[in-house]
């Protein structure tokens, strides 16, 4: 990186701290930008500098959100304030990205709460490290009357899906698991052991 | 003329069973995975990949899976390049409820902390899957993780000793006050005990049921005792600071085994 000029250089250096981005692709990348009109690179650089400065984590449901600069209490996500949301539903994920994942399925119209992670015993990460009392304070306040767990389904996000229906169900809420199962366009020859048993166990009637 | 020739031959690889201790991830796509394997004792490796292959590591690197491990080592570096894992078993039954999952966890996290790397033993892994295999079927108790607390320390090398006093000799006939000494390893009697640092006051049940238990065959024979709730809490917790001790940190999963135990 020595034989590039130096500001060539810090841009290369930067680039290489995102995932997924080794030197050689930093500078393909830092040449591209380097060919590019000035206003270009520079609406670039702006919309990056603005992610940081207008990006937060909404009050309510602890997904991402823009920052309200007349609030000081944070801003809400775009999904609480959406009025046809069905507020009797909260989907709760573990971070930001699953929330977008479920969106585009364009098949759940309620709200989501975003728990900032799972339980995890052998990393030390216990129910008080993540967003569920938050969860039950806003279930005990509105009229929600179904949770759907739809946490990951490893050892983590399974231990974490049964501490919240612990918590949950003295409170008379419905709480719901996502099923699991075969992808669409799978192959049941090609479909490991596990997978294929839990869509044996949750198999309905047609 | 003297040649150079440049080494072309293939790492030789191992198969064996194991069962997968904790993974973590590494970069864009790739995971850090420690096994407990039969005959290699603690393998970690790399699974490059491993977050988006559909194939190669597909549901057989989560804990509690017991898989049929293929590796090889790597020049250079103590982290083992995982070829594949073939899910042989996953003990499906542990994630049902929170206190199996706290049990398990710490099962394999001080299996973890007391086995070494690439040191060979079978017993050791029998024992663990023996182990996950008892609490999916039999459930969870405290009688149990006490069993497995002192199998797993006399089969690691860490066995105290509970049947004479670790400085004098005197032997332990079921009286007087005994106390447990992390820093000896075994039981202090009354004379000795003030002297040392690092002692747990130990009742005579607890360091009884202790005795009796170290002594037991197997996990089979656990059907057939039966101790005070406390007396075994008391072993139970005398035992995981003696471990403690021995691995040099807190144990991250014995607040959750302590959290969501009902036994």
């Amino acid at each position: 990186m020595s034989n590039y000029p130096a500001p060539l250089a810090r841009l290369i250096r930067e680039l290489c701290k995102l995932p997924g981005i080794g030197e050689k692709t930093a500078a393909r990348l830092a040449f591209h930008m380097l060919k590019e009109k000035a206003e270009d690179v520079q609406e670039l650089a702006e919309s990056i500098g603005r992610l940081k400065r207008e990006m937060g984590i909404c009050r309510t449901c602890f997904g991402l959100s823009e920052i309200d600069p007349r609030r000081s209490d944070g801003a809400e996500c775009r999904v609480c304030q959406d009025p046809r949301r069905e507020r009797e539903k909260i989907c709760v994920v573990e971070k930001p990205s699953d929330m977008m994942a479920v969106e585009k399925s364009q098949e759940y119209k309620g709200l989501y709460h975003v728990l900032q992670g799972t339980i995890s015993p052998l990393d030390g990460i216990g129910p008080e490290a993540l967003r569920i009392k938050e969860l039950l304070e806003r279930v005990g306040g509105a009229g929600v009357r179904e949770v759907i767990v739809a946490t990951n389904p490893t050892v983590e996000g399974e231990a974490t899906a049964l501490y919240l229906s612990k918590a949950l169900k003295p409170l008379g809420i419905k709480v719901t698991r996502i099923a699991r199962g075969l992808p669409m366009g799978g192959d049941l020859e090609y479909t490991d052991a596990v997978t294929l048993g839990k869509a044996f166990e949750g198999r309905r009637e047609i | 003329m003297l040649r150079l020739v440049e080494s072309t031959t293939m790492p030789i690889s191992s198969v064996t069973p194991a069962i997968v201790l904790r993974s973590w991830s590494f970069g864009e796509s790739d995971k850090i995975v420690c096994f407990l394997t039969e005959s290699h004792g603690k393998v970690t490796g790399i699974a490059k990949g491993a977050k988006r292959s559909r194939k190669r590591f597909v549901n057989s690197l989560e804990p509690f899976s017991l898989v049929n491990l293929r590796f090889h080592d790597r020049p250079g570096t103590s982290l083992a390049f995982i070829q594949g894992c073939d899910l042989i078993r996953f003990f499906k039954q542990l994630t049902t409820s929170l206190e199996k999952i706290a049990h398990a966890s710490y099962l394999m996290e001080i299996t973890d902390g007391l086995s070494g790397e690439r040191d060979e033993n079978r017993a050791l892994f029998a024992h663990l899957r023996d182990g996950l295999n008892f609490i999916e079927e039999s459930g969870t108790s405290v009688l149990f993780v006490t069993f497995f607390e002192l199998k797993l320390l006399m089969l690691s090398g860490y066995q105290p000793m509970l049947s004479q006093c670790r400085r004098c000799g005197k032997g332990w006939r079921g009286e007087g006050q005994w106390a447990f000494s992390l820093r000896d390893g075994g039981i202090l009697c009354e004379g000795c005990s003030p002297f040392r640092r690092e002692v747990l006051p130990l009742s005579r049940e607890a360091l009884g049921a202790m005795v009796q238990l170290q002594r037991a065959n197997g996990i089979l024979a656990l059907h057939l005792s039966s101790y005070p709730a406390t007396v075994l809490r008391e072993s139970h917790l005398a035992l995981l600071r003696f471990i403690q001790y021995q691995v040099g940190r807190e144990l991250k999963s014995a607040p959750f085994l302590d959290a969501f135990s009902t036994s």
